[in-house]
């Protein structure tokens, strides 16, 4: 349940209009300033008006990143590199030549929003989002108790249903059901054993962006946000739930204990402490009280126990309402990185306020509207994609600025910062105000009968329903006893009548006695159960009563004091909508310190620059003139990647590299083709998916070294490694190169038919490196298919046989034949393929 | 408020960054060929100096690892004459006053260069667990993958400059590259070299000759320099570099072949498996080979103990011996780690089938070279050998002296995607007395 929002009391504080006028001044004071007619600022990229709470998510997205860039931002990519980002981005592989082919080709101005959609309704991109959540959530374990095939189908199934992230993740993190089709779902905890610090780590980690590890035996030493207490919080949710064959379901489970409280113990301090379970960012969550039975299934040898109130089940929940921020803020940002190459906060499990998100106004705004979007993936991909931070190149703009012009920029962002300062103190006051009010009315509504009342009738319902609880167990105890004593009775008369059959019975007759004498005693003790029972009974009306005037009593408490109850809920909501308001402009105003940064470093480039041009009286002032300007050139180009004004050149994954090489050396589209075909009958959608089903199934094993060269077990590797051992195999392996070798529909079979260089050349570039070869590159193939041609022809020593034209054809034919194969590994081996340009 | 207590010492996270966090592969300039050294911006491939610092000193490691559980009665630490000493006398050594087993004779004569500890005490008699425990430096957890000792020295070692592997296993099986690298990354796990093969994929693909891969190169290398012209970060580089590092191992393949060695020092390692193997791993870490572990196979002698090791020793004394003296004499082991070990030792007591059980409680490691001290031993056994009497020692100090005495500062973290993560168990420390 999502609350209502309230809207923040605008007129005290500086709104975004006014920011819009500001950036609007700002603009003005360059076009004075700014003689040089070429000069790009980020507000000129950016709409006429700045987008409100109306504006569709991209604008938004733009927005909040190019508010703190100074300087030049980079150009949109063209098509050839935006098509390309887009496919592997959301459906895992590089573009089939034909649709490379066909985009480029496309003059519609709207291509590329339609291109977006297409790719997010296309089977590949579920089969893709199933492996980017199998790799986030298993990170390439070792198959334990669910076989991955049917996680995987889990997964598949999940997004092509595309159903709501909060529910596949309550799912996973409830891990309950025995049946399909969410038993799969149950992969995360069985398949870590049941381990819990191992599962608090990692759903610590992966559904709540905090690593915690460091926490476990301490509070976390390099991270002030991470306490000790905070690992245990949530231990606490996990420490009940256990691992075991289940003999009712016939397989493995996650039971649960109904008892078990969390105890630690710094390692520094010794000083002991417990915790209930508790959310990152949360508060205590404490068990209900139960005054009937704790559990649905009760424990017992290979039974996976159900308690009636699941910690797990709590988490699972708490989690995934739309409130929790830290479960919101995680999914967007890994969203985000599978889209952009990182996060809005980097490493994607360290979200902490000394590591704080690029821009925080962003993250914030995700998280939010993902939430209420009902966690539609789908529709955040299509956003980020639409925008046009999405969609900017990754090579460094051209900086056509002076360094005198960063000055004035500096200077303009230091009154913003001012301005901005004074708005974040605006905030702050009005908060405090609205405390204020707030408490004092919450004063006042404790004077009035109305919290005692509440206390009261409180207790009074506690005390109805233990009188009832009693009463049951007391008759629980006379109706047990009294079926326990007609059997005693029954055993009773026949000891006696097997005790006179026998000679020697005395030993029945002394147990006939011993059991006379229990059933006596059971006697005894119905009686006393018998004689408490009117006064349990008795209790039971009256508690109900007691319980209904205390209601009542409420009821009119609450009449009375209603204004106030509405006053305080009403001041409730303002001081949140305040609190929201003053992060608001907190986050304003620490992306305007980030622009300052970027703004200061952008200018000692400048001056770097200039002086190593000859001008060093523009260096006058630069404290780092001792860095070169390459560095700080390095240097600006870093930090605009990681803040978005430029694409990163992301590596591709282990599956998207092995995909993108099936599909450019032509297998995949020639088995999509086939299994297509034979489809014809078939609903054209279901077609299709059932096509790539096949299709991946057959070819996912093709290069079967891949994975295990290029991925390593375990939490994912986000430095980029390049060995020997892969370019080994990229360049000489079998299975590499016989994909190579010419067969129905591949693509050496494609290039062999081709009737020159240019076409062959064009081919070769489409199907590889999704793009047209450059003259020069075209020219390069031809190059490399003529001169070697001749010396393959006389390296084959066939010189003597020359003059019989079958002979040389074949030779020719064979020898064009490993040219080409040869060009295509060296475009598979290439650095451009290597990368998501 | 901050607090500044931490895991033995202080942590700081953006100066832990820059220390042996990020030897990008692309790292090393000296070992560029002359093609591409012409189209690298030197600059972007400076490394940090901590690596470099490394690199000059060249450190490596051997781990023969002796699989079943070699005995320490029936070799490092012998006690004839008692209840449980079996049939073997102890036999002086180079070493005056150290005395080992006598099935062991020809690496009696390089004591000298060796040093024991005698009172290892590892608490685990289980194969799969003990195995475990003696190659990696955390505690195993369910369901949580920590590199495997190589991968560690394979990252802290190898500066990124060498185009060789950093950690390799020589075996008799096909063996491939290992998963065993964990949060450390591909670039860093075993790559498996089976003995008389060449590493994986070494060899020119059937029907290209060597004319055609360096066309084929050519054409590669010109594609990456016109990508290079519009787009190049580290990266790139790296990535273009790992293809020459490939290349150069393809013209290097004879490391991989100890057939190259003379034939009289393949008569002085054993013309048998083991003797090839060491000969083979000492070729592989002269050439600068972080890491190499290679394996003597069947201690676990739970029936007929000593026959077994009469067999077993026989080949292992005149290799091993013959290694270390080979190490020695070309001045190898000055900076190679040389580490002897099981994943337990065997029981004193003697079984009816005159086998030995498994024992973790109290038995040896032999250690050798860089910068261990020659000939010393560590700790000791009471008189039967059922338990250590002084200095007890298990798997953590030992590891903590592993990296000692390889330069690394154990108490350092890799920086593992901007987190710190402890090299070795932060609650230990190396043995101090084995350290020069």
């Amino acid at each position: 349940m999502r609350r209502a929002r309230v809207p923040a009391a605008r007129n005290q504080h500086p709104t975004p209009a006014a920011h819009v006028g500001f950036a609007r001044r700002l603009i003005a004071f360059f076009c004075k300033v700014a003689a040089v007619g070429t000069i790009v600022l980020n507000m000129s990229s950016a709409p006429a008006t700045t987008p409100d709470e109306t504006s569709p998510l991209h604008d938004r997205i733009d927005a909040a990143i190019e508010y703190s860039h100074t300087g030049p931002l980079s150009p949109l990519t063209d098509d050839a590199d935006f098509l390309r980002r887009l496919y592997l981005d959301l459906t895992g592989m590089i573009p089939p030549a034909t649709a490379t082919r066909q985009f480029l080709d496309d003059t519609d101005p709207n291509k590329r929003a339609q291109l977006i959609d297409r790719l997010l309704s296309s089977p590949q991109h579920v089969r893709h989002m199933q492996i980017v959540f199998d790799l986030m959530f298993m990170e390439r374990r070792a198959d334990k108790e669910i076989k991955s095939d049917e996680w995987r189908r889990y997964l598949y199934d999940s997004f092509r249903a595309n159903k709501p992230y909060n529910q596949l993740a309550r799912e996973v993190l409830r891990a309950d059901a025995p049946d399909l089709p969410a038993r799969p779902a149950t992969k995360f905890y069985l398949d870590r054993n049941g381990a819990v610090n191992i599962l608090t780590r990692d759903v610590g980690r992966i559904f709540f962006g905090v690593d915690l590890q460091c926490a476990q035996c301490h509070d976390h030493p390099a991270v002030e946000d991470y306490l000790q207490s905070d690992y245990y919080g949530l231990y606490a949710f996990l420490s009940r739930s256990y691992v075991t064959g289940d003999r009712r379901s016939g397989q493995t489970m996650v039971g649960e204990k109904a008892a078990g409280e969390v105890e630690f113990k710094s390692v520094f301090t010794e000083v002991q402490d417990n915790t209930a379970p508790r959310l990152p960012g949360g508060i205590d969550l404490l068990d209900p009280k139960f005054h009937n039975d704790q559990y649905k299934v009760r424990p017992a040898q290979e039974v996976a126990a159900i308690p009636s109130y699941s910690r797990r089940g709590r988490l699972a929940l708490e989690a995934t309402s739309g409130e929790n921020a830290a479960f919101n803020r995680n999914i967007v940002n890994r969203l985000w990185a599978l889209m952009m190459g990182r996060g809005l906060v980097h490493p994607l499990d360290l979200h902490h306020s000394d590591n704080p998100p690029t821009h925080p106004a962003l993250i914030e705004l995700l998280a939010a509207e993902f939430a209420s979007s009902g966690y539609d993936t789908i529709a955040l991909l299509a956003q980020i994609a639409r925008s046009r931070s999405y969609q900017r190149s990754s090579r460094m703009p051209t900086i056509d600025l002076e360094p005198l012009q960063a000055q004035q920029l500096i200077a303009a962002r230091e009154d913003q910062v001012i301005e901005q300062k004074s708005a974040l103190k605006a905030a702050r006051t009005s908060w405090g105000i609205a405390k204020a009010k707030l408490e004092e009315a919450r004063d006042a509504l404790d004077l009035t009968d109305y919290p005692d009342a509440s206390r009261h009738e409180i207790l009074a319902r506690d005390r109805a329903y233990e009188a009832v609880f009693e009463l049951t167990q007391l008759q629980k105890e006379v109706a047990d006893r009294t079926t326990a004593l007609h059997a005693l009775h029954d055993l009773v008369k026949l000891a006696k009548a097997a005790a006179q059959e026998l000679p020697d019975g005395e030993d029945l007759r002394t147990t006939a006695q011993q059991v006379q004498e229990r059933a006596e005693q059971l006697v005894d003790e119905i009686e006393k159960a018998r004689e408490r029972l009117p006064s349990a009974e008795a209790r039971v009306p009256t508690t109900a009563e007691q319980m209904s005037n205390a209601y009542d009593q409420l009821v009119m408490a609450e009449a009375k004091a209603h204004p106030l109850v509405e006053r305080v809920l009403r001041l409730e909501a303002g001081v949140d909508a305040n609190r929201r308001q003053f992060v608001r402009e907190q986050n304003r105003l620490r992306e305007l310190h980030y622009a300052q940064k970027n703004a200061q470093l952008l200018l000692h480039y400048l001056q770097a620059r200039a002086k190593r041009a000859g001008l060093n009286d523009a260096v006058e002032g630069s404290n780092r003139t001792q860095a070169t300007a390459a560095e700080l050139q390095k240097e600006l180009a870093d930090g605009w990647r990681r803040r978005f004004a430029v694409a990163s050149l992301k590596p591709l994954s282990p599956e998207q590299l092995s995909w993108s090489a099936l599909r450019a050396v032509g297998l995949v589209d020639a088995r999509l083709d086939h299994e297509q075909t034979s489809r014809k009958n078939e609903d054209p959608i279901e077609a299709r998916f059932a096509a790539e089903r096949v299709a991946h199934n057959d070819l996912r094993d093709t290069l079967k070294s891949f994975l295990r060269l290029y991925g390593q077990r375990g939490q994912e590797q986000q430095e980029f490694q390049a060995t020997p051992q892969q370019a080994l195999y990229l360049m000489n392996s079998a299975e590499v190169n016989d994909l190579l070798k010419p067969s129905a529909g591949n693509l050496t079979a494609r290039l062999l038919q081709a009737d020159n260089g240019v076409s062959l050349a064009e081919e070769l570039y489409l199907s590889v490196l999704s793009r047209r070869p450059t003259r020069q590159e075209t020219e390069a193939v031809s190059a490399y298919l003529r001169t070697t041609l001749a010396l393959a022809a006389s390296d084959s020593g066939n010189h003597s046989n020359a003059q019989s034209p079958a002979r040389s054809e074949s030779t020719r034919t064979i020898n064009r034949r490993l040219l080409v194969q040869e060009l295509v590994s060296a475009l598979l081996t290439s650095t451009e393929f290597r990368f998501n340009r | 408020m901050k607090r500044s207590y931490a895991c033995h010492s202080p942590v700081h996270l953006t100066a832990r960054r820059r220390f042996l966090g990020d030897l990008v592969a692309g790292a090393g300039v000296s070992a560029l060929s002359g093609a591409l050294a012409g189209q690298l911006d030197l600059s972007l491939l400076a490394r940090p100096t901590m690596a470099q610092n490394l690199a000059a000193q060249q450190k490596r490691m051997l781990v023969i690892w002796l699989g079943g559980g070699l005995s320490q009665l029936e070799s490092w630490d012998p006690k004839p004459g008692t209840s449980t000493g079996g049939p073997f006398n102890a036999i002086p050594t180079s070493v005056p006053g150290t005395h080992i087993c006598e099935l062991l004779p020809k690496t009696a004569k390089q004591m000298h260069h060796i040093s024991l500890i005698r009172s290892m005490n590892t608490r685990n008699d289980a194969h799969d667990h003990g195995k475990y425990l003696m190659q990696h430096l955390h505690r195993e957890e369910r369901g949580r993958e920590h590199p495997h000792l190589g991968a560690v020295c394979s990252k802290a070692l190898d500066a990124g400059k060498r185009v060789l592997p950093g950690f390799i296993r020589v075996t008799n099986r096909p063996e491939r590259s290992g998963q065993d690298a964990a949060y450390l990354g591909a670039r860093y796990a075993s790559v498996g070299l089976q003995e008389g093969q060449a590493l994986d994929n070494i060899a020119l693909p059937e029907g290209l000759d060597a004319k055609a891969f360096r066309r084929r190169a050519l054409f590669r290398r010109n594609a990456n320099s016109q990508f290079g012209s519009k787009l190049r970060t580290a990266d790139t580089d790296a990535y273009a570099y790992s293809f020459e590092q490939a290349e150069q191992l393809m013209t290097r393949r004879d490391i991989f072949d100890a057939n190259r060695e003379p034939e009289s020092l393949k008569d002085r390692y054993g013309r048998h498996e083991f003797g090839r193997h060491c000969l083979l791993a000492r070729r592989l870490l002269e050439h600068g080979v972080s890491y190499v572990q290679l394996s003597h196979v069947n201690y676990d002698t739970h029936n007929e103990n000593f026959n077994f090791h009469i067999e077993k020793l026989a080949e292992f004394d005149g290799s091993f011996a013959a290694l270390i003296d080979d190490m020695a004499q070309r001045g190898l082991l000055e900076h190679t780690l040389v580490c002897v070990m099981s994943e337990f030792g065997r029981t004193p007591k003697i079984n009816r089938f005159y086998g030995r059980d498994h024992w973790s409680t109290a038995w040896t490691v032999a250690l050798a070279g860089c910068g261990i001290h020659h000939g010393a031993i560590v700790g000791k056994t009471n008189e039967t050998g059922t338990a250590v009497v002084d200095r007890e020692v298990h798997q953590f100090h030992l590891f903590h002296t592993f990296l000692h005495a390889l330069g690394v500062d154990s108490s350092e973290n890799f920086i593992v995607d901007g987190k710190p993560i402890p090299i070795a168990d932060p609650a230990h420390g190396p043995i101090d007395e084995l350290l020069a």
